[in-house]
C-alpha cells in the first residue's frame, strides 16, 4: 500500500462517463458516453478498488456516474466541493473491469437462455388448474364378431 | 442441358401479399408433351410414391427465417433474434395435428403426420418476438397421393385415369412460406413466397378429374392443392390448413397469389410484378424436385411401395438400399440431402447446431436395450380335459340358443338343458375364433343353433387381443413435460388405471395387450412400450351375461312340479266327492262333513297350483361371480389420459431478463448472452484482485448480463 501510496500521489487522467447499463452487465462499452478526461487528483489514502479524486469543475462534470482509470472501471458518485472542485468517489465495477477474464472463464450456468428447457424451473409461472387430452387405444372389433362364450358340460 | 437455377438471389423479388390479389400462372397445360418427355425420364412410376415418418419441417422454416433475415438485412431482426419461441403444426391426411410445441433454439420437433391418407401435409410454423416486432412465418407441404383412396368414385376415376393413361398415378407437392407481422392480437400478412408446385402426372384427363374433385372435396384437400395449380377457384392449401388450425385467430383469411409450377419445361416468368420461383429443366430434375420437396418434410421412397411404407418396415431399414432422402434446407431455400436407409434415420435424430449455448440438451440417448418381441409373449397353454366345450358365438346365435332353451321344443322333452350350460360370457373385444361354425350340442341334444368350438381345449387356454400402437409424445418439450406438471394415466377397463412415468415414455409407442384365459376370463394386461413388456396388471375381462336359460330350467322343474301337484289336487277332488256323496247315502255326515272339507281343500290345492302355474314367472339373475355387469357403463377401449397444468400469461421477455430460464448448461460464458446465472465458476487467469474475483464470482452466483 506503500507503494501505491508514493505512485498515485500526483495527479493521474480519468476517463468520465455517464453509464446507461444495469451493474451487473458484464461489458458496458456500448452504454457509456465519454463526457470528458480530466485529471483527477487522488484523495489520501489511495485504494485501488475505491479511489477517492478530486477534479476540476467543468460544466456536464455532474452527471458523471462512471469511471475509467488506471486501466480499471468504477461506479463513481461527484460531490460538489468548494472551490470549483469536485469529489469523484469511486468503486470498481470487477464485471467490466476484467470482462475479457469474465467472458473467458468456464460456469455451470443455472438461469439463462430464452425459452424453458427440460430442468425444472419453479419460478415459472404456472397455474394450479389443468386441461386434459385423452385418446383411446383402439381395438379393431369386426362387425357381427364372435363377442359370446357358451360353456357347456361334455367335451370331445 | 441446361444450368439449374435460381432466382432467388434477388431479394427485390419478394412483394407484398395483397388480398384478392390475381392470379397468374405458369402454362401447365401447353407444355403438357414437354413435360411428359421429362417425367417420362423420371423415377417416380407405380407404386412408388413417398412417406412421411419423419418430418423436420422445423429446420426448413429456421433456415427459411434465416433467408428473411438477409432479405431485410437484419432490419426486422434486432440483435437478439435468436430468441425464438417455436410453435409448430402439423397435419397429416387432412387431420389436423396440433403439437402446439415450445421451441428452443435448438431443438427440433420431429412431425410424424398421419400416413396412409389422402393428402399429407406438414409444415411448421414460427413465431418469433423481437424486441420491436413480432413475425410469424409458415410453412406448409402439402403432398397428394391420388392413388392412395379408392373409396370414393372420383379418386378411383381420378387413379383409373392415371393408370390408363401413362402407368403411374399423380402426386402433387407444393410448398409455402408465408411471414406475418404481428399487431396487437391479429397478424398481417407481409410475404408469401416459395410456392412450389410439383406436378407429377402427365394426364390431361386427370386434370380434369382433379378439377371435379376439388368440388367434391373443398378446400384443403385435392381442391386446395388443384387451387395451387391453377389458381382459379380454389384457395392455396396452406392457408386453408392453418386456417382450421387457427381459426381463433381469423388471420388466415384467403389469399390468392402465384404459384408456379416447376415442371419439365417451364420457361422463366416474365411477369416481374410477381415472385416466383424457377428451376429449367435438366436431366435428373424429377429426382431432384423429389429432393426439393423431402426437404419440406415429405421424404420419398423411390424403389419401395408407397405412402404408407412404415420406416421400421423390411422395405426401408432391413434392406441395405439407401432409398429414404433425407435432407435439410439452406438459406436459399434449397434443398441438400442424401439417400440413406430407413433405419439410420430412425437412429440418428436430426441436430442442427452444434454450439454450447445450443446443443446442450441434446441428449446422449444410448440405444434403449429393450429389444422385446411383441409377438412372441402369448403362448396357447395346454393342460388336462377340462371335460367342456366353449362355443364362440355372435350374437344372433346366442339369442337363438337362449329361444331355444325356452322354447316348447326342449321343455317337452323333460330336460333341462340349461343345467348344461356352464356359463354365458361376454367379452368386448371378441373372441379368438379357430374354426367355423358348426352344430351346438347342449347335454347331447343337437341344437340347430351355430356356434365355432374352440376345438381341443383341455383346461387353459389363453388368447390375447392387441391395442393400436399409441405414440406418447411431449407436449410443452420442456420440464412441464413431466411431473408434477404433467402425469399420464392409463385406464384399462376391465382392470385399473395406472399411472405412467412419463420419462419412461416420450418417444415409444404405446401398446396395451390383453392375455386372457379363455375359459374363466381372468388374465393379464400387458402395458408395451414398444416391442417390451413394461408392466401388467390383472384383468377380469369377461362379463357374465344375465342367462335366462338358467331360469328357464328352474321354470321347468316348477312347471312340472306344479302341473303335478294340480293334477293330484284334482284327483283329490274327484275322492272327496264322491267320498261326500257315499257318506251322505250311508247318513254318516260327520264323515260327508270331512270328506267335504276333504274337497274344499283339494279345491284349494288346485286354486293354488292353478295360480301359481299361470303366475310363474322367469326371474333374470345372472350366474358366477367374476366380472361385473358394471363394466358394461365403461368404454371398453383402453383409454390414455394426459393431464398438464395450465400455463399463467407472462411477459417471456420480462421473464427472461429478470428471472432467467432455468437450464443446467456448462461452457465458456463468451457462449452465452443475456441474462446469464451460475451456480459454480471456474475463473479464467486473469490479474484481478482476490477481492474483485470475490466480487466477480458473487455478481455470476447472482445473474449477470452478457
Amino acid at each position: 500500500m506503500h507503494i501505491l501510496y508514493g505512485m498515485v500521489k500526483s495527479a493521474m487522467t480519468i476517463n468520465l462517463y455517464v453509464n446507461t447499463a444495469d451493474n451487473n452487465k458484464v461489458d458496458k462499452t456500448a452504454n457509456l458516453t465519454l463526457i470528458r478526461s480530466a485529471s483527477g487528483t487522488p484523495v489520501e489514502p489511495f485504494s485501488l478498488l475505491s479511489p477517492v479524486f478530486t477534479i476540476e469543475h467543468t460544466e456536464g462534470d455532474m452527471s458523471c456516474n462512471y469511471v475509467k482509470a488506471q486501466g480499471r472501471s468504477y461506479f463513481a458518485k461527484v460531490d460538489k466541493l468548494n472551490g470549483g472542485r469536485l469529489r469523484i468517489t469511486c468503486t470498481v465495477d470487477a464485471l467490466d473491469s476484467w470482462k475479457q477474464g469474465v467472458k473467458n472463464s468456464e460456469a455451470t450456468v443455472i438461469r439463462g437462455g430464452s425459452a424453458p428447457t427440460d430442468i425444472p424451473d419453479n419460478k415459472l409461472p404456472m397455474s394450479d388448474t389443468t386441461f386434459i387430452e385423452s385418446a383411446f387405444l383402439n381395438i379393431d372389433v369386426p362387425e357381427n364378431a364372435y363377442l359370446y362364450a357358451v360353456t357347456v358340460f361334455g367335451g370331445e | 442441358m441446361a444450368v439449374r437455377q435460381s432466382i432467388y438471389g434477388d431479394k427485390s423479388s419478394w412483394i407484398p401479399i395483397r388480398q384478392g390479389s390475381s392470379v397468374k400462372l405458369a402454362n401447365f397445360g401447353d407444355n403438357t408433351a414437354t413435360i411428359a418427355k421429362g417425367f417420362s425420364e423420371g423415377k417416380l412410376q407405380k407404386d412408388k410414391g413417398f412417406n412421411t415418418s419423419i418430418v423436420h419441417s422445423a429446420l426448413g422454416i429456421e433456415s427459411a427465417l434465416s433467408r428473411m433475415q438477409v432479405i431485410k438485412n437484419k432490419e426486422v431482426f434486432a440483435e437478439d433474434n435468436n430468441e425464438q419461441t417455436m410453435w409448430s403444426f402439423a397435419c397429416g391426411g387432412g387431420e389436423l395435428h396440433d403439437v402446439d410445441a415450445t421451441y428452443t433454439d435448438n431443438t427440433y420437433y420431429m412431425l410424424t403426420p398421419k400416413t396412409n391418407q389422402d393428402v399429407i401435409t406438414s409444415g411448421a410454423e414460427l413465431i418469433t418476438d423481437f424486441s420491436y416486432k413480432t413475425l410469424r412465418a409458415s410453412i406448409i407441404v402439402s403432398a397428394q397421393d391420388i392413388i392412395t383412396s379408392t373409396s370414393t368414385t372420383v379418386r378411383t376415376d381420378l387413379k383409373t385415369y392415371c393408370e390408363q393413361f401413362s402407368g403411374t398415378h399423380p402426386i402433387i407437392t407444393s410448398v409455402a412460406l408465408a411471414l406475418y407481422e404481428k399487431s396487437g392480437d391479429s397478424f398481417t400478412p407481409l410475404y408469401v413466397r416459395g410456392l412450389k408446385g410439383f406436378i407429377m402426372h402427365n394426364s390431361s384427363v386427370y386434370t380434369t378429374a382433379l378439377r371435379s374433385a376439388s368440388k367434391t372435396f373443398g378446400k384443403g384437400k385435392i381442391g386446395a392443392l388443384l387451387g395451387a395449380q391453377y389458381g382459379t377457384q380454389a384457395d392455396i392449401a396452406t392457408f386453408n390448413i392453418l386456417g382450421l388450425l387457427n381459426q381463433r385467430l381469423a388471420e388466415y383469411r384467403i389469399y390468392k397469389t402465384d404459384i408456379n409450377i416447376i415442371s419439365g419445361d417451364c420457361k422463366i416468368h416474365t411477369d416481374s410484378d410477381r415472385a416466383y420461383i424457377y428451376i429449367e429443366y435438366f436431366e435428373g430434375f424429377m429426382e431432384y424436385a423429389m429432393h426439393q420437396a423431402a426437404c419440406f418434410g415429405i421424404q420419398f421412397v423411390t424403389d419401395t411401395t408407397y405412402i404408407d411404407v412404415d420406416l421400421e418396415s423390411d422395405e426401408t431399414t432391413e434392406a441395405e438400399a439407401e432409398n429414404v432422402y433425407i435432407g435439410v434446407l439452406d438459406a436459399d431455400f434449397i434443398g441438400h440431402g442424401d439417400f440413406i436407409n430407413g433405419k439410420a434415420i430412425l437412429q440418428n435424430k436430426q441436430y442442427g447446431l452444434e454450439s454450447a449455448d445450443e446443443s446442450e440438451y441434446a441428449p446422449l440417448e444410448p440405444e434403449d436395450d429393450d429389444i422385446g418381441d411383441l409377438e412372441s409373449m402369448t403362448h396357447n397353454i395346454s393342460g388336462g380335459s377340462g371335460g367342456l366345450t366353449i362355443y364362440n358365438m355372435n350374437e344372433a346365435n346366442i339369442v337363438r340358443l337362449m329361444q331355444w332353451l325356452n322354447s316348447e321344443e326342449s321343455g317337452e322333452t323333460g330336460q333341462n338343458y340349461a343345467q348344461y350350460i356352464s356359463s354365458v360370457k361376454y367379452s368386448a373385444f371378441g373372441y379368438h375364433l379357430r374354426g367355423s361354425e358348426e352344430t351346438v350340442k347342449v347335454g347331447g341334444q343337437l341344437v340347430s343353433v351355430g356356434g365355432v368350438a374352440v376345438k381341443g381345449i383341455k383346461g387353459y387356454r389363453m388368447d390375447s387381443v392387441t391395442t393400436d400402437a399409441y405414440p406418447i409424445e411431449r407436449y410443452w418439450n420442456d420440464f412441464r413435460d413431466f411431473e408434477p406438471y404433467t402425469t399420464i394415466a392409463l385406464k384399462i377397463p376391465f382392470a385399473d388405471t395406472i399411472q405412467l412415468n412419463c420419462g419412461e415414455w416420450y418417444g415409444h409407442n404405446l401398446t396395451v395387450r390383453y392375455a386372457v384365459d379363455e375359459v374363466s376370463g381372468t388374465g393379464i394386461a400387458i402395458i408395451y412400450r414398444d416391442a417390451l413388456q413394461w408392466m401388467s396388471v390383472n384383468v377380469s375381462m369377461f362379463t357374465d351375461v344375465p342367462l335366462t336359460s338358467i331360469n328357464a330350467g328352474t321354470y321347468h322343474n316348477a312347471l312340472i312340479q306344479a302341473k303335478t301337484t294340480r293334477n293330484s289336487a284334482l284327483i283329490g277332488i274327484g275322492a272327496s266327492a264322491l267320498s261326500v256323496g257315499a257318506s251322505a247315502a250311508s247318513g254318516n255326515v260327520v264323515g260327508a262333513a270331512a270328506s267335504g272339507a276333504g274337497l274344499l281343500t283339494s279345491i284349494e290345492r288346485y286354486r293354488q297350483s292353478d295360480y301359481a302355474l299361470n303366475h310363474m314367472t322367469k326371474s333374470i339373475s345372472r350366474i358366477g361371480s367374476s366380472g361385473d355387469i358394471s363394466d358394461f357403463y365403461f368404454e371398453w377401449r383402453p383409454n390414455i389420459i394426459f393431464e398438464r397444468r395450465r400455463a399463467l400469461t407472462y411477459d417471456k421477455t420480462v421473464y427472461k431478463n429478470t428471472v432467467g430460464y432455468a437450464c443446467l448448461k456448462t461452457g465458456k460464458l463468451s457462449q452465452f448472452s443475456g441474462l446469464t446465472v451460475c451456480s459454480d465458476v471456474k475463473l479464467s487467469d486473469f490479474g484481478a484482485t482476490a477481492e474483485e474475483k470475490r466480487m466477480i464470482k458473487e455478481a455470476l452466483s447472482k445473474g449477470v448480463y452478457l
